[in-house]
């Protein structure tokens, strides 16, 4: 539990864009994976059924009650141990992938947080793989673009060409 | 295969395991640039979705299977036992004729006493210096509740789950003794209920649409805090407005 619980919980956030959500979700997760532990009937696969059950209590619980959200481009996040020169770029970042729309973000969020596969991603996600390729692929280029937009500015704003 | 691949397969998965992919890489000066900025982007993606993540939060999720584990069983029992069931019943009607009377736990007190005596949990007591009303406020909105007004006193404030439950986790001290002090949202006991918790003093009361919850060795400021809370969450009370003529 204690080995998955961070991802998981980084996984949440992503999701539902707020800390206190994310926290429930991932205690709603393992509250759910313990009473149906039997049905995992490999340990490896263990991240995976977990994923799948937290991105189920999102659904369920969004579709039974919606919450006051906050919008996930309008927060600020905290960096876990920033060094001075990575505060800006990483906040600049997390603010660019908060803009991503979440057919786009999801699947990124599982390739690189997760290390799922193309081909893992589409089985989660009940979508082609092919699918899976062309949404990380566009994921990442609006990333760069809306990167390439905020340092432009940023530049301007120092006089820099 | 070709640079144009190459590229498109790097832009969906830029670890590229490719056998193929792996030998175009040796073989093209401009895509191996392009891999290596690639892989510099990675990390820094890597290092942007990794949020931190909140102190204790596998101590919290373990002492919350625990204790929703034990309510899920003691919901079992009742389903099986309806002849106990109404003797309670006819208890608990008893029971209510009285406002404020000490009563064995109820599973709501229960569970948030385990909560706020498990070890993970207990250095909040610890805790004196007043937190700024800001952090109290936002533990409650994120849990959709705007407070009219911020107690003084709040050392210590974790939006912390408790079962099934959502809660505002507070520690206040009073009289030099730390008063715990949760409140439960969507939650609402149907009267103020005394009770005793492993030698702490409990009393659960209902407020808007949930449930205060204190817990101390002391009670004798029970009623104050009960009040505060009241005035805090609910607003002040509505003034009569003079009739006129």
């Amino acid at each position: 539990m204690r080995a998955h619980s961070g991802e998981l919980y980084r996984y949440a956030f992503w999701l539902c864009g707020q800390e206190a959500l994310a926290q429930d979700l991932v205690q709603e997760t393992f509250l759910r994976a313990w009473r149906g532990l039997d049905s995992l009937r490999e340990n490896v696969a263990a991240k995976a059924w977990l994923t799948t059950i937290l991105r189920r209590e999102h659904a369920r619980l969004y579709e039974r009650k919606p919450m006051p959200t906050t919008d996930i481009a309008e927060l600020e996040l905290g960096d876990a141990a920033p060094g001075p020169e990575h505060l800006g770029e990483d906040a600049v970042l997390r603010a660019a992938i908060a803009k991503l729309e979440p057919k786009y973000r999801e699947p990124l969020v599982l390739q690189v947080l997760g290390g799922f596969s193309c081909a893992e991603i589409a089985r989660e996600l009940r979508i082609s793989e092919a699918a899976v390729m062309t949404q990380v692929f566009r994921a990442r280029q609006k990333l760069r673009a809306l990167l390439d937009g905020e340092t432009t500015k940023e530049a301007a704003l120092h006089g820099l060409p | 295969m070709d640079c144009l691949e190459f590229r498109r397969l790097l832009g969906s998965d830029p670890h590229v395991g490719d056998r193929a992919a792996r030998e175009h890489l040796q073989n093209c000066p401009f895509c191996a640039d392009a891999y290596a900025r690639a892989q510099a982007f990675e990390a820094h993606l890597a290092a942007a979705l990794s949020v931190p993540v909140p102190d204790g939060l596998a101590d919290r999720i373990l002492l919350a299977q625990l204790t929703g584990e034990r309510r899920r069983r003691s919901a079992s029992r009742v389903r099986l036992g309806w002849i106990a069931l109404a003797a309670a019943a006819s208890l608990v009607l008893a029971v209510g004729l009285w406002r404020r009377t000490a009563v064995a736990p109820a599973p709501l007190s229960q569970l948030v006493a385990d909560h706020v005596t498990a070890p993970a949990e207990r250095a909040a007591w610890s805790r004196t210096a007043s937190l700024p009303e800001a952090d109290v406020r936002k533990a409650f909105a994120d849990r959709g509740v705007a407070l009219a007004a911020v107690p003084d006193g709040v050392a210590y404030v974790a939006e912390c789950p408790v079962g099934n439950w959502r809660t505002v986790h507070m520690v206040m001290p009073q009289d030099g003794e730390p008063v715990s002090v949760v409140y439960i949202v969507q939650h609402r006991v149907p009267a103020v209920t005394d009770f005793e918790h492993d030698g702490l003093h409990g009393r659960e009361v209902p407020i808007r649409n949930g449930t205060l919850v204190l817990l101390a060795r002391n009670a004798g400021r029970f009623a104050v805090l009960e009040r505060t809370w009241q005035a805090a969450i609910e607003g002040p009370p509505a003034l009569a407005l003079a009739e006129g003529p």
